[in-house]
């Protein structure tokens, strides 16, 4: 359920939306310093996003990169005003993220997931929070594509299901059903590790 | 209907949730920000100075005079005609004006000038910021 930084963070998605809009007017003209300002507002969350899908730091950086370049080659045609920059991006991302996920679909080892960011000195909860998310992405990794990046896009990055209905192009019963799939799979996928991982009912 | 065992299968994944949203966001590498910003500089479109209005149209009813061969058109009821008339009347106006290079205008400056008492350009052609002289009278 998105918290209460997650609603602000809506309510302020509206003018950003609009920044970034006239930002892709701007770059469209050939102006220089709209480029690097989509570059900063943009890219560092269409990298995380993709690394919280891919967990692969290098396939994240290609993901963005190519993302960003549809972005740019779409701008003179861009209409301001209607679809934000930044979903049209994600959207991009996400299916750019799908694409790769399903090509190593063969086999990804559990040795291919890379670790959590380390905790550094940190109490014992920072490793169990280490851990969790660990866990949690493994097992994201056994879920089909679409079904981890509904989860991902709702439980993680925070996106109501109309906004994520919108990213991966279906209907929102469509998301409604992808994350309640995928979420009883991680709960079946996640149960034996329970008290491993410090589950305290 | 509420199920227990659902209530808490969300519970106890909202844990790992949180777990994986307390993640800290890595800064952009230096490189990919480097690279990506090349990458939009290369791909952005030549820069637009004015927008683009660009059509021959468009052009020829922005030139000085533009406004006058307007108004004579249809009393004339040529448009090559009205060119004629709309540049006569122009070269008329300018003889007395001081013009910096050239001094005052005289009907020997414009024979000069190449008038001959034809039209300085056909409609066609550029006006304007292409023919100072007439750039000058017109503002």
């Amino acid at each position: 359920m998105p918290d209460a930084t997650q609603t602000e963070d809506r309510a302020g998605g509206a003018a950003s939306a609009h920044a970034d809009d006239a930002l892709m007017v701007r770059y469209a003209a050939g102006d220089a310093e709209a480029a690097q300002l989509l570059v900063s507002r943009l890219a560092p969350r269409v990298l995380r996003l993709a690394q919280r899908l891919l967990r692969d730091g290098a396939e994240a950086e290609d993901v963005t990169q190519e993302a960003m370049l549809r972005l740019w080659q779409i701008a003179p045609r861009w209409q301001p005003g209607q679809a934000a920059p930044a979903s049209w991006l994600h959207r991009v991302a996400v299916n750019l993220a799908v694409d790769r996920m399903r090509r190593r679909r063969e086999g990804v080892g559990i040795e291919a997931i890379d670790e959590p960011a380390a905790p550094g000195p940190a109490p014992a909860e920072a490793m169990i929070e280490a851990d969790r998310a660990h866990a949690l992405y493994l097992a994201l990794a056994q879920l089909p594509e679409r079904q981890r990046a509904a989860v991902v896009l709702r439980h993680i990055e925070g996106y109501s299901n109309p906004d994520i209905a919108e990213i991966l192009g279906v209907g929102v019963e469509a998301v409604e059903s992808l994350t309640a799939r995928g979420k009883r799979r991680l709960a079946a996928l996640l149960a034996p590790r329970r008290d491993e991982l410090g589950y305290e009912e | 209907m509420t199920q227990p065992h659902r209530a808490e299968g969300d519970a106890a994944l909202e844990l790992y949730f949180a777990a994986a949203r307390a993640e800290p966001d890595a800064p952009l590498p230096g490189s990919l920000q480097r690279r990506l910003t090349d990458q939009a500089l290369a791909a952005m479109p030549a820069k637009t100075a004015q927008a683009p209005e660009t059509s021959r149209r468009a052009r020829r009813s922005r030139r000085p005079g533009a406004s006058g061969w307007r108004l004579i058109a249809p009393l004339v009821g040529n448009p090559g005609l009205a060119g004629v008339a709309a540049a006569a009347g122009l070269a008329g106006l300018a003889i007395g004006l001081w013009v910096p290079g050239l001094g005052e205008v005289t009907d020997g400056t414009l024979a000069t000038l190449g008038w001959t008492g034809l039209p300085l350009a056909e409609p066609d052609l550029p006006w304007g910021e292409e023919n100072g002289l007439l750039a000058l009278i017109d503002g």
